[in-house]
């Protein structure tokens, strides 16, 4: 679905968003863990209609043994989107954009997760969109912080992210693929326990005045999403005391 | 004494307790769990017992190993970890080995189990494992089970308490590696099945109470059946 400018600006004049979601609220969310019995950790997250498969193998061996630290891990991100994941088919052989979120990916999850404790080690994370409506690095964040704890690999924190946007004085949280195209994007990534940002990027241009209230905004949502990754890790245990009948 | 799961970040104390575990003591004082786990407060005693993870070898931990590849003097041994564990043929015979006149395959060949004790390792590089103590050596026959090296202890027990009630029922053979593997022998494939069933079920369960209780009936049920349907 497309939409001109002028169509969403009169949503926002009279203070609605195209979806008919509050400004400060999240797209209805879903999580999984526990959905690839192969690999060691995986997680499945979905944010409105942004689906992220996200699953984590090692620590093993490190390829190409070069990149080998001797004093921690080295913590491998690949982020992929399914050819069928957008309106046109895009082109499965990794593309400029895909690199450059790997990257991004990896430094948001690389403060929260222990790597020290396994030197010359390697830890892949491999995310697959499939299905993408914006905000996808945010909910491939999500999916990875999930699926590394499900893996027990040792984390500071646990990783929740949402893009903040910004359009003419409005604040909006968690935009989908219309939004995320006309206003300004602000991607935050949060260890909510050690109230420590990850992740800031911000592209097109906005009052940095603003940008204190954007964060704040963020971090509403983001403790949502919080709460629903702890929930979501501890159910899965839970689920199987219940079944037993404690 | 209190369980309960707790998540990476969770704060579960502050530094007026003795922790351990899967835990981080942050700079403020507080404890923060690092893994997905059971937390356990005794006293004053924090403890994160983690429910998922992944085996890292210690000095002085029993492992069960299958042999992948083989030198002139050593062989390497896959023990669930990054990197192969290195069993030395000496290590494996009690006596001097002349590689000009023997060699390993005499001993042990690709695919055989052994039951070895890791002698030292460094961290990033390529354990060293031994069978000089007793006990440790071949093991031959039986069935592997593979399970998540963490619930390891739960296996095993309070001073064994599950080991040897596994035991005492079924009368099998057991070898248990800190690396998740598990070696059973018993009289009758059938009863093997059944111990291999009973440590799934453990593995699965291993963070709720009263487990041995259920295991215990669980195979004496099992065994009770196996022994009506023998004499048919």
């Amino acid at each position: 679905m497309r939409m001109s400018e002028e169509e969403f600006a009169e949503y926002l004049r009279n203070n609605k968003r195209v979806d008919g979601r509050d400004f400060f609220d999240p797209r209805p969310l879903r999580m999984e863990v526990g959905i690839v019995e192969r690999a060691e950790g995986s997680a499945f997250v979905g944010m409105g209609r942004t689906w992220v498969l996200c699953v984590v193998r090692g620590p093993m061996e490190c390829v190409p043994s070069h990149l080998a630290d001797p004093e921690k891990a080295v913590l491998d991100v690949a982020y992929r989107m399914a050819t069928f994941s957008t309106e046109e088919r895009k082109s499965p052989s990794p593309s400029r954009r895909e690199i450059e979120l790997s990257k991004i990916i990896r430094e948001a999850l690389e403060p929260a997760i222990i790597l020290d404790e396994f030197p010359r080690m390697m830890i892949r994370v491999y995310c697959l969109v499939i299905q993408a409506d914006g905000g996808t690095r945010t909910a491939s964040i999500n999916a990875a912080s999930l699926a590394l704890a499900h893996a027990g690999i040792p984390m500071r924190d646990l990783v929740a992210s949402v893009a903040v946007g910004y359009y003419e004085g409005k604040i909006l949280v968690d935009l989908n693929a219309i939004e995320d195209e006309i206003c300004a994007d602000v991607p935050i990534a949060m260890m909510p326990s050690h109230n420590k940002i990850t992740l800031l990027q911000a592209d097109h241009r906005f009052p940095l005045a603003r940008l204190r209230d954007m964060i704040e905004a963020g971090r509403q949502a983001i403790n949502k999403i919080y709460d629903l990754q702890r929930k979501t890790l501890k159910e899965v245990y839970e689920k199987i005391a219940r079944d037993i009948g404690e | 004494m209190s369980t309960r799961i707790v998540v990476p970040g969770e704060i579960v104390g502050s530094s007026n307790y003795i922790a351990k575990g899967a835990i981080l003591t942050r700079p403020d004082g507080k404890i923060v769990a690092t893994r997905v786990g059971l937390l356990r407060i005794k006293g004053r005693e924090i403890n994160v017992v983690p429910l998922a993870g992944f085996y890292i070898p210690e000095r002085g931990d029993s492992v069960i190993g299958i042999v992948v590849d083989y030198s002139i003097v050593y062989w390497l041994l896959e023990i669930n970890y990054v990197w192969r564990g290195r069993l030395d043929v000496p290590d494996f015979t009690k006596r001097p080995f002349d590689a000009s006149k023997e060699k390993p395959e005499h001993y042990l060949k690709i695919g055989d189990v052994v039951y070895a004790k890791v002698a030292n390792v460094e961290r990033g590089m390529m354990p060293i494992l031994t069978c000089r103590e007793k006990g440790y050596g071949k093991l031959e026959g039986g069935r592997l089970i593979s399970i998540n090296p963490v619930k390891i202890p739960r296996v095993i027990g309070i001073k064994s308490s599950m080991l040897e009630a596994i035991k005492n029922i079924t009368k099998a053979e057991m070898r248990v590696g800190a690396n998740g593997i598990i070696w059973i022998k018993a009289e009758k494939p059938e009863i093997e099945e059944l111990v291999e069933n009973a440590i799934k079920r453990i593995e699965k369960e291993s963070h709720t109470s009263g487990l041995t209780k259920r295991i215990q009936n669980e195979l004496m049920r099992g065994m009770h059946k196996i022994q009506r349907g023998g004499k048919k």
